[in-house]
């Protein structure tokens, strides 16, 4: 791939994947290791056709295989990496209360500023699927602030 | 205020310490061409071919749980012709945005094989138009590129045994909360279900669906969005019929 491009992309979409694989991982080093992975394939592999634009659902999608390839290894394998509690970050505490799957689709949305069409695509599920499920979540997390 | 505050939050996660030049010189390394004999070649097309062949063995074999596959076309006229269903250019305030073509596969079903393995294929069309919205992040206004003014129309044959996975129908044409993807859905989600002539309306949260099932067409059709009210959205359902019953 052009190196432009993949500059232009690092600078745009980078800490938001970071950030995004950091929620799913709860591992800096670990999300590092992602945010490397996924530009080094981007720089490889790249999808025909990639542009700034289109590469950040792309990127979004081959940073989240990363991550569930990461999680499906055993767990003695990567417990090397330090962990953070969830307080130690005020964002993943408010995302607590959410299954994986909800915290998920709120971090598409909310760090990586996906559309729900975007979304559909990193997750594989349908346009209307992804806002509903970003609704659902979003209420629940709004019920969960207003309950005493 | 919720987003807000999430948004606010997030902005607080740290940055990453990558930098891109040392993974361009990693990539550079690994993209320098190879010397591979031909024999090398000739095995590792085998060995993909038999990769292959197993994933498509082990897609057949698992039994139907459903999953989806998205392809994107941007040619309305292209799915009209194929579905025998007209599509509008525009839909109330909403241009045409996009269509993508939506296969159910079994669950374990690779989604690149998605369309050898389609065992049920809807449309899903977005309306609307790329523009930018205003969020705010600690009272501070900011731009976020989106889609205004969007609806969602999805369709699928009802002559596939599988269309109540996508559209909660029975037999009787009424609600079927079974027949919806209990991830996404629970059956208090929809407590707002009503069915007038033949049209179930259903709304949750800032988020309206009509739903109609055309006899003559056999196709039950769908229209979602959380920018438009149930009336509007009544409305372009009865335009949408119209259009595909000129007579």
């Amino acid at each position: 791939m052009d190196h432009a491009l993949a500059r232009a992309c690092f600078d745009r979409y980078s800490t938001g994947i970071y950030r995004y694989a950091l929620s799913i991982l709860k591992r800096p080093a670990l999300a590092e290791d992602v945010l490397q992975e996924t530009f080094l394939r981007l720089l490889t592999r790249p999808a025909p056709g990639l542009t700034l634009e289109s590469s950040q659902a792309w990127l979004y999608r081959v940073a989240r295989n990363l991550c569930f390839d990461i999680l499906r290894k055993p767990t003695e394998e990567y417990t090397h990496a330090a962990t953070v509690a969830p307080d130690e970050y005020g964002y993943l505490e408010l995302i607590a209360s959410l299954t994986p799957q909800e915290q998920e689709l709120v971090t598409l949305k909310i760090v990586g500023n996906l559309t729900h069409r975007e979304i559909a695509r990193v997750l594989r599920i349908t346009p209307s699927a992804a806002q509903k499920r970003y609704e659902r979540a979003i209420q629940k997390l709004r019920e969960t602030e207003e309950s005493p | 205020m919720i987003e807000q505050k999430l948004r606010s939050a997030a902005d607080q996660l740290p940055t990453p310490e990558t930098e891109l030049e040392p993974i361009i010189h990693t990539a550079h390394q690994l993209t320098t061409p190879a010397r591979s004999p031909r024999r090398k070649r000739a095995v590792a097309l085998l060995l993909a071919l038999l990769l292959l062949a197993g994933c498509a063995a082990g897609a057949v074999a698992y039994s139907f749980v459903p999953g989806y596959a998205s392809y994107y076309f941007s040619d309305a006229a292209w799915i009209s012709g194929r579905l025998d269903v007209q599509i509008p250019e525009q839909l109330g305030r909403s241009p045409f945005y996009e269509v993508l073509n939506i296969h159910t596969i079994n669950r374990e079903t690779p989604w690149y094989l998605g369309a050898l393995f389609s065992r049920y294929k809807t449309v899903s069309i977005q309306y609307g138009t790329e523009g930018i919205e205003i969020w705010y992040n600690d009272g501070e206004p900011y731009d976020v590129h989106t889609i205004l003014d969007c609806i969602y129309f999805e369709f699928g044959s009802t002559e596939n045994e599988l269309w109540r996975h996508i559209f909660p129908f029975t037999d009787e044409g009424i609600w079927c909360d079974e027949a919806l993807d209990p991830d996404t859905y629970t059956s208090e989600s929809y407590k707002d279900c009503l069915l007038q002539g033949g049209t179930l309306i259903r709304s949750w949260g800032n988020i309206n669906d009509v739903l109609w099932i055309d006899e003559e067409l056999k196709v039950c059709f769908m229209l979602g969005s959380s920018d438009y009210t149930t009336e509007e959205l009544l409305t372009l359902a009865k335009e949408l019929i119209d259009l595909n019953h000129p007579d």
